[in-house]
């Protein structure tokens, strides 16, 4: 593999101890992974900042006694706890997740505690070459915003992160980018399979039946779809499987036509019904009438255009919440729905709003046990393994009017 | 008789240890439990197998990024696998065996199969013995 001057400075010691081990670990894992040098990335995600036990915390120390410091703009994931003033949740853990947070914050990084870093001020540029870890992001990034990332898993990213330098491979390369396969999608155009989160099933059903690395162009979404919508099938899609990145027809910047998201080359058809998709949400189903513990929304974080709609959504309804309603959002989305004066609005409907975290973590909702109702199938994936839940999934009307009900109620009459 | 597995290895090393083999990709973050390295991935095949000390092969990993600090925290409360062998090559075996180093923890050895995972005679009782880079398979 070529080395710059620059990674030869690094390997040699000559950029500090940290950089040294950093470059060396990119080295490895470039050789490993047939990259032909390494490159420059203008930013990274890390997906380390929360309480992962004694190991990591010692880790991190080990690298501040290696005078460890980023070398680009880098931003952090989503922590173990919200780290709110007055947050709700085991401050035990509050304060291993704000020790840790510390420890990156010592290196330089932003603590922004997100897993939608595409949603602060500065979203990454189409062909911009980034570090992004957390599996969400990379899907969205690659698919919607364009840029450029593998799955930058832990550790790897804080090495790109301590020396602005990744393994040319994957999907940084112009000819990986290209659909490998076309999926049939059509599907999604009937409009109540759409509106019971049929854009999360249809992720789930990717991620599981689409092959490791491939890249499905999908055809006939409709014309109309919502970057939240591409968002929760990508969430879905990497949660359940390794997919890093696909093409919507007409709707992503890679795919403006069919030839241009393959490259011309001819691709397998695959197409989707409605009974696979019935298939996947079979899993996640509990019957109409059944008692539900709470309903958990924002996984991936909510954007503020979601906030917007579930605060109209619980004023419309008239009456208030039988049983908790957990939305989780970034610290920066907050600051932008304050100024529009959502939160005020959500919490006099008695929502629980949580920033820097996510509700599938152990202890951020202490006791959190029973039948709980999401509209994130990454929720479902990640909860029902985290937590003694049986999950539920269904589309946002559908969460919200089973809130207010306290029981799973039926989709709107006529639907799925 | 032994059988030399057809594998690029990685990490070289040494040990020897009992097979678990995974018929499905493996999530370490939220797919097992760090206390005990059970498989608690409920939608996994193996669900409930153990994969301490085992020599784990398997045909990949998914789901989180956050995996390599789940397999840091296996690997460093000795609940982690002895070894890990992936059908196809992975990232979150070798940088996470990699960073290790940096906690003094012995390195774990590592590679990829070079054959498909599904022809090779795995049965119950078998062990495979890593000596530097070579992986050996030793049938009960």
């Amino acid at each position: 593999m070529r080395l710059s001057e620059y990674d030869q400075e690094c390997l040699a010691g000559q950029r500090g101890k940290a950089a040294r081990f950093a470059l060396s670990l990119l080295r490895k894992v470039g050789e490993a992974s047939g990259a032909d040098q390494l490159i420059d990335v203008t930013r990274a995600h890390l997906v380390g900042a929360y309480d992962a036990g004694a190991a990591n915390d010692e880790l991190l120390d080990r690298l501040a006694r290696l005078e460890a410091k980023v070398r680009i703009p880098t931003t952090l994931n989503a922590s173990s706890a919200c780290l709110a003033v007055h947050a709700p949740g085991d401050k035990g853990e509050q304060d291993r997740a704000r020790g840790v947070v510390d420890r990156y914050v010592a290196m330089g990084c932003r603590p922004t505690l997100t897993c939608a870093p595409y949603h602060l001020v500065d979203a990454p540029e189409p062909g911009e070459c980034i570090a992004w870890s957390e599996s969400n992001a990379v899907v969205y990034a690659n698919s919607v915003l364009g840029a450029r990332t593998n799955h930058t898993v832990q550790f790897l990213d804080l090495c790109a992160a301590l020396t602005g330098r990744i393994p040319r491979a994957g999907l940084y390369c112009t000819e990986r980018r290209l659909a490998t396969l076309e999926v049939d999608v059509r599907v999604l155009q009937d409009e109540r399979l759409r509106a019971e989160g049929g854009f999360a099933l249809l992720g789930l059903w990717l991620g599981r039946a689409v092959p490791a690395q491939a890249i499905p162009l999908l055809s006939g979404l409709p014309e109309d779809t919502t970057r939240d919508e591409l968002r929760a099938l990508g969430a879905a899609a990497a949660a359940a499987g390794s997919l890093a990145m696909f093409h919507a027809l007409g709707l992503t910047p890679e795919a403006p036509d069919r030839e241009t998201a393959t490259g011309g080359r001819r691709v397998e058809q695959q197409p989707v019904t409605v009974e696979m998709l019935e298939q996947v949400a079979s899993g996640f189903t509990a019957p109409i009438g059944a008692r539900l513990a709470a309903v958990c929304l924002g996984t991936p974080h909510s954007s503020l255009e979601e906030l917007r709609w579930l605060a109209d959504a619980l004023e419309l309804a008239g009456h208030t919440l039988r049983i908790p309603l957990f939305v989780s959002t970034s610290r920066h989305v907050m600051a932008l729905a304050d100024a529009e004066d959502l939160p005020a609005r959500l919490r006099a409907q008695r929502t629980t709003l949580l920033t820097d975290t996510c509700t599938y973590y152990g202890q951020v909702v202490p006791g959190l046990a029973g039948t709980v109702m999401t509209d994130s199938a990454k929720w479902a994936w990640y909860g029902g393994n985290n937590l003694p839940v049986q999950p539920v999934l269904a589309g946002r009307e559908r969460c919200v009017a089973s809130a207010l009900a306290g029981r799973v109620v039926a989709p709107e009459a006529g639907g799925p | 008789m032994s059988v030399r597995l057809d594998a690029q290895s990685l990490v070289p090393g040494r040990c020897e240890a009992p097979v678990l083999v995974l018929t499905e990709p493996l999530s370490f973050w939220g797919g097992v439990d760090p206390a005990s390295g059970r498989v608690i991935d409920r939608q996994h095949p193996q669900h409930g197998a153990c994969i301490a000390a085992k020599v784990l092969v398997l045909p990949g990993i998914r789901g989180s990024t956050a995996a390599p600090g789940a397999l840091l925290e296996l690997l460093a409360r000795g609940s982690g696998p002895a070894a890990l062998l992936t059908a196809r090559f992975e990232v979150v075996p070798l940088v996470t065996v990699l960073t290790s180093e940096l906690l003094a923890v012995a390195p774990k050895p590592v590679a990829v199969l070079n054959e498909a995972l599904q022809l090779l005679p795995f049965g119950t009782g078998d062990r495979i013995r890593v000596e530097g880079e070579a992986w050996w398979l030793d049938p009960a």
